[in-house]
């Protein structure tokens, strides 16, 4: 898909026109006006930087900890949502609009075994093993909301023009919120943190950390590791590989493209329910609407990295949760604002790299 | 598996589903004089003086027969002889209703054993169950339900036999009948007695309805601008509400006496326009190079900034937002009466004439140069550009345009309410345009109307059930994406375009 403005200098034909047109049609000027908000940007975290410093009240080291610390929870968060992003848009070429709020069933499923558990005192005497059962509830509903999705909404339309998948995605993720907020109850729930994950680490230099900080980031790399492994190393993994670059050549050497297409929307969603029982232990509260910011959010992260590469997708969650956590203290701006930084960065990547960070040959082709 | 099975296991789990969703409980609360004194324009706490507050199972029980009957018939339309329908009906409707049995004994013992049912399932309470059981140990409720729902199953089957042979022998007395009217001459005399009811009947049914009225147009009018970006440009922009609210932002800060301006109405509404479309057209900068889902995301991205910006800016008001915008005032020439615009009857008929000229303009819009480069440029964007569309210039109109008219139906709305807060303005006015423009027919004028029509008015009128409203939106979205993609009043070309399949995938699949 050629860009409408960029590309047309790669052919001969295009170089010789490109003479005959005055200079301010060559220059790319939505370019130029993202780098000067980038100088601003810049500008404006120094200045703020510099004036705290004179007035003798930089922020403390252990606070810019904290805050890389958020960071990187946050981010563990959005990549493994993220994951689910660009492995069912690798395929499929499309968002699936409502992973988000695949992830809040999945945090819903897991804080009703959470409270099953601890009302049996059983959560008491086996921690680890609650967290375990939690986590396994959590992933198995998401999975099954996942693969229901696709084999309802989605399947149906694969022919179907653009626009038309994209319309059911966005139908059915508003049903899953409203869906749950009718059957469950539009209140926030509370998730009980078991006793070892309560309290904070404190890490030398008085950096503090929430111990559900620190598992969300150690759970969501082993997550992480181990779809790597899955897609890199194993049969199925290669069969998805195969389908995401080809489903003709896939099909024709024997790979059932339909059940590839089901195992991915199956693991997608597993991650987006780890995820939402991670987020619920981390902020202790969920409801209805909470998959949608997050799920925004970790397509951003997917695009940051590259749409349809793994590894993209990862360091698109991290870099995205960084962002997030720093940007309002460093711009000195109310971190009401954070949403707002997650969507200028979308803008900006895609206007200067679309194909993301960790280019893939898939994302090159979409851009 | 057979295909009556199949049915049944379906219709079990969508009844499943609307007891979880509480249907049956709001049904109870819902009588047949309620909804007249609904349609009357009485409000809630009127209603809830007029009525026992007792429950009632009209309705719900209503709702399981016509469930059990529109069951029947679904399970019983493929087979072929009378007896295959009967038995294919039964066999589906009783796997139904053992389904829903076995659910509802299941969750009555669990109440026995004082396990709380309702702290998972909000509208699952012991008393729903033991009325969902026809008040009945659970073992024989149960029994009941499977024995009604497949009773009236069959009863359905029967009904859609004679259903089908009556429609049979009315397609041939039509095909023997000469109408004398052309359908055409027809459809403008049915438009001109609407058009007529629409200005005169606002002077006789209250404030209530003039209010569902305005709610209505007001939808038809950010309908007919989403429409222009959507449906005759397909772009998928979910960021329109962002447009509204900087029409209705700057109207309320250009009127309201919070402020220094105080301009009239008039001056302002020409401006909040401009600024709307002002801001459509530089967001469209940014986005031009995108197509379909990378669009939505980011045009989406784009209309909560523009809420977020306005929650937390204290020069807007913050969360509390902008209170007494000032109403327009309008004094008819030479005779210099003055219309006061202090209810919502003098707003109807700005709504109705701002959509009409709205109407008009998106009309003849499609039928211009423009409409026909936002065609070419929908179907297929590379050979647009090709045949010599300058695809970012009419890009960045339709995106301008759109806001354009979603900032006049902002100013009006802002105008209308008298306050305004940013929480007006969240993705689900999106979503609700967005859903009107669907299920009436994207490029569709009528069919905004109609959309507008159901999605809007309706819940006003159900209004116990309009908590479901968005539900049943985001339902019909997908299930029209299924069944009718092209909507309900389709536009000619669309009708086309969604019968052939893709060739843009179909190239993509077999490269």
């Amino acid at each position: 898909m050629a860009s409408v403005t960029q590309s047309e200098s790669n052919s001969p034909l295009a170089l010789s026109s490109l003479r005959l047109r005055p200079w301010y049609t060559r220059v790319n000027w939505i370019a130029v006006v993202a780098l000067i908000f980038i100088f601003a940007l810049l500008v404006r975290v120094l200045l703020v930087q510099y004036n705290l410093w004179q007035a003798n009240k930089l922020l403390p080291l252990n606070y810019w900890g904290l805050q890389i610390g958020n960071g990187l929870t946050l981010g563990g968060v959005y990549a493994l949502i993220a994951l689910g992003y660009t492995l069912v848009y690798g395929i499929l070429f499309m968002i699936n609009f409502a992973h988000g709020d695949v992830m809040m069933v999945g945090a819903y499923a897991g804080f009703f075994v959470l409270a099953g558990l601890d009302a049996t005192g059983f959560a008491k005497t086996n921690q680890y093993l609650t967290l375990a059962l939690v986590l396994a509830v959590g992933m198995l509903v998401s999975m099954i909301t996942g693969v229901v999705l696709e084999r309802v909404a989605y399947r149906p339309l694969r022919a179907a023009p653009r626009l038309v998948p994209l319309i059911t995605a966005i139908g059915a993720s508003v049903f899953l919120e409203e869906a749950a907020r009718l059957i469950f109850g539009a209140p926030i729930r509370v998730y009980t943190k078991p006793e070892f994950l309560a309290g904070a680490i404190i890490f030398p230099g008085g950096i503090p950390m929430p111990k559900t900080g620190a598992f969300v980031i150690l759970a969501s790399i082993v997550l992480m590791g181990a779809l790597y492994w899955l897609v890199q190393k194993t049969r199925t993994g290669q069969a998805m590989r195969a389908v995401a670059t080809n489903k003709e050549a896939a099909a024709l050497m024997g790979v059932s493209v339909d059940r590839i297409i089901v195992i991915t929307f199956a693991i997608g969603s597993v991650l987006a329910g780890a995820a939402g029982v991670m987020l619920g232990f981390h902020n202790s509260q969920i409801n209805s609407t909470m998959g949608f910011f997050p799920g925004i959010k970790a397509f951003t992260a997917a695009v940051l990295g590259g749409v349809g590469n793994i590894p993209g997708a990862m360091l698109g969650g991290f870099i995205l949760g960084l962002a997030e956590a720093l940007g309002p203290s460093l711009l000195d701006i109310p971190s009401q604002y954070k949403d707002v930084i997650a969507f200028t960065l979308l803008v900006l990547v895609l206007i200067f790299r679309p194909q993301g960070i960790l280019s893939s040959q898939l994302g090159t082709e979409k851009a | 598996m057979t295909p009556a099975i199949r049915s049944g296991l379906v219709t079990g789990t969508l009844l499943l589903f609307f007891i979880l969703i509480g249907i049956y409980t709001t049904f109870e609360a819902l009588t047949l004089s309620g909804v007249w004194l609904t349609i009357q324009g009485a409000t809630a706490s009127e209603i809830a003086a007029q009525l026992p507050t007792a429950t009632n199972p009209q309705f719900s029980r209503v709702f399981t027969v016509f469930a059990a009957l529109i069951a029947g018939m679904l399970a019983a339309r493929r087979a072929q002889t009378f007896a295959a329908q009967i038995s294919s009906a039964v066999i589906a409707n009783a796997i139904a209703g053992a389904m829903v049995a076995i659910a509802l004994i299941f969750a009555s013992a669990l109440y026995a054993n004082k396990l709380d049912v309702s702290f998972v399932f909000e509208k699952v309470k012991a008393e729903t169950v033991a009325a969902l059981l026809f008040e009945q140990p659970a073992l024989l409720g149960g029994a009941l339900w499977i024995v009604v729902f497949a009773a009236f199953g069959a009863l359905g089957a029967a009904l859609l036999r004679g259903w089908r042979a009556l429609a049979v022998a009315q397609s041939l007395a039509a095909s023997t009948q000469r109408s004398g009217l052309t359908a055409n001459r027809v459809q403008t005399i049915l438009l001109a007695l609407a058009a007529l009811f629409l200005v005169i009947a606002p002077q006789f049914i209250g404030v209530y309805w003039n209010q569902v009225l305005g709610s209505i147009g007001l939808f038809v009018l950010l309908g007919l601008g989403l429409n222009i970006v959507i449906g005759f440009a397909g772009l998928l922009d979910l960021g329109y509400v962002g447009f509204y609210a900087i029409g209705a932002y700057t109207i309320a800060v250009l009127t309201s006496p919070a402020y220094p301006f105080q301009w009239g109405f008039w001056l302002a509404l020409p401006v909040a326009m401009v600024a709307a479309a002002i801001a459509g057209t530089l967001l469209g900068i940014p986005v031009l190079r995108l197509r379909g889902d990378y669009l939505a995301i980011v045009t989406l991205g784009f209309g909560e900034i523009i809420r977020i910006i306005y929650k937390f800016n204290p020069l807007t008001g913050g969360p509390q937002g902008i209170l007494n915008v000032a109403p327009p005032t309008f004094t008819i020439p030479f005779v210099n009466y003055t219309v006061a615009f202090n209810s919502s009857t003098p707003f109807w008929y700005l709504i109705f004439f701002t959509c009409i000229v709205v109407a008009f303009i998106a009309l003849r819009l499609n039928n211009s140069r423009l409409g026909r480069s936002w065609t070419a440029m929908r179907e297929d964007e590379d050979a647009a550009e090709a045949m010599g569309v300058d695809t970012t210039r009419i890009k960045l109109l339709a995106f301008g345009s759109g806001a354009f008219f979603a900032g006049l139906g902002g100013a009006i709305y802002a105008s209308r309410q008298q306050h305004i807060f940013p929480d007006d303005f969240t993705l689900l006015v999106s979503i609700n345009a967005l859903a009107l423009i669907i299920i009436g027919g994207l490029g569709s004028i009528p069919g905004v109307i109609i959309g507008s029509i159901v999605l809007i008015g309706l819940p006003e009128v159900l209004r116990p059930i309009a908590d479901y409203r968005l539900l049943a939106y985001a339902a019909l979205l997908v299930v029209m994406m299924l069944v009718r993609p092209a909507g309900l009043i389709p536009a000619a070309r669309q009708r086309r375009e969604f019968r052939e399949r893709d060739p843009e995938l179909e190239v993509l699949e077999s490269s």
